[in-house]
């Protein structure tokens, strides 16, 4: 009568009822954490923000001279109208986020110097790269929307 | 006839049910005070008079620890009258000035004492590493250490977003654009930092959330081993304890 089974006699997966019991247990402890633990870190990334719209109608296309930037504060955007065309860039610096300022030659921001050409390129100080470009579309009446969602390169122009 | 009323009142039933000692005139009662006392039994009945000396410790961890405790509570009375909400948080913090009474003292009471709090932490950080007094067993004391000092930093800095200045506005733009450059997980940080992509209404219900509940319950928490450990491993320690490091291995 084999009662007393020793370590010899378990099978070759090394398995008995107590090992399974408590791998049973133990996974469904740690499911359950781990099922807690991805709903608590779900929870705090919202799904709905109530943020302001992303869009912003301009101005008749005539309001913007030829070789002007307008700084729009709302939006903190600038919108900059040369020859070849119209051009929307973003008014927060690449670097940690201050509003720059344009000096009528350069782009200039006032929290750690960082400096950009005309076009948003990056000139100087510690911002990693240019000042980003929006997208600018053509609304239903034939004005101009600037959308601040969508991120283009800087050879784009919009001819107005 | 004060004598004899006072006897009965210290020997009546309301008293004794109150306080199961007698009073502290007896090495037992003194102990005693201590040791069944639910607040002052984290501190040890008796402390070595090195310990309590000035130029031990500068007395910076304790006052550190009061520090805390007064943000605690002015913390609390500026609640009465501050609402997170992005239209009013800053109406707020005016009315708090110059309409409260006694405001701009609680005000600049918290103000203060955050200042003095992060001070002082460093000094005590500064005197328990010029004392060894981190070295083995207590190495898992300074690592507490370290999370408290974390903790009181984001403290100020989810509670200077608190008055919606511009000050405020703009430092939390600074600090959230700096947590963006972490590497991979960066902007989902700054996501869930901020609720959102903006520093708006939900950043700043966040941060007070931040700031009111999660992070001082952390450092209650986080003190209370802070201080039990210091018991444990046998009182503050000075040079003379850490010369030669008791390893536990």
């Amino acid at each position: 009568m084999a009662t007393n089974r020793g370590p010899q006699d378990e099978s070759a997966l090394d398995m008995n009822r107590r090992k399974f019991f408590h791998f049973v247990g133990f996974g469904a402890l740690a499911a359950t954490l781990g099922g807690a633990a991805f709903g608590g870190l779900r929870f705090i990334f919202p799904n709905v923000l109530y943020e302001p719209s992303n869009r912003l109608k301009l101005a008749a296309a005539g309001t913007f001279g030829e070789g002007t930037v307008t700084f729009l504060d709302e939006k903190k955007v600038f919108i900059r109208r040369t020859n070849e065309g119209f051009q929307a860039i973003s008014a927060v610096c690449a670097h940690l986020g201050c509003t720059v300022k344009w000096l009528g030659t350069e782009f200039h921001c006032p929290c750690h110097g960082s400096t950009y050409s005309p076009d948003g390129e990056r000139t100087g100080g510690p911002a990693p790269r240019g000042l980003d470009h929006f997208a600018i579309e053509t609304a239903r009446d034939g004005g101009m929307v600037v959308d601040l969602s969508k991120v283009v390169t800087k050879t784009d122009y919009y001819k107005a | 006839m004060i004598n004899d009323l006072s006897q009965r009142f210290f020997r009546s039933r309301l008293w004794k049910s109150v306080f199961r000692h007698g009073l502290p005139n007896t090495p037992k009662n003194q102990s005693l005070v201590t040791f069944t006392n639910v607040f002052l039994h984290l501190h040890s009945v008796k402390s070595k008079v090195r310990s309590m000396r000035f130029t031990t410790t500068f007395w910076a961890g304790g006052i550190s620890t009061v520090l805390f405790f007064l943000l605690t509570l002015t913390g609390i009375a500026l609640m009465f009258y501050y609402i997170p909400s992005t239209s009013i948080a800053y109406d707020n913090m005016k009315d708090l000035e110059f309409a409260v009474s006694f405001g701009m003292l609680i005000r600049n009471m918290h103000r203060w004492s955050a200042h003095m709090m992060v001070l002082f932490v460093f000094l005590h950080m500064c005197r328990v590493f010029y004392a060894g007094a981190y070295k083995s067993p207590r190495e898992f004391n300074w690592v507490i250490g370290v999370v408290l000092l974390v903790c009181t930093l984001l403290l100020s800095f989810t509670g200077y977003l608190l008055p919606w200045d511009q000050l405020a506005i703009w430092a939390i733009t600074v600090g959230s654009t700096m947590a963006k450059y972490a590497p991979f997980i960066g902007p989902q940080i700054r996501f869930g930092l901020l609720g959102g992509n903006i520093v708006g209404q939900n950043a700043l219900l966040r941060f007070y959330v931040l700031h009111c509940i999660v992070l001082p319950v952390a450092v209650l928490l986080l003190l209370a081993i802070h201080f039990w450990r210091i018991r444990k491993d046998g009182g503050i320690a000075d040079p003379g304890d850490t010369v030669s490091a008791n390893v536990i291995m």
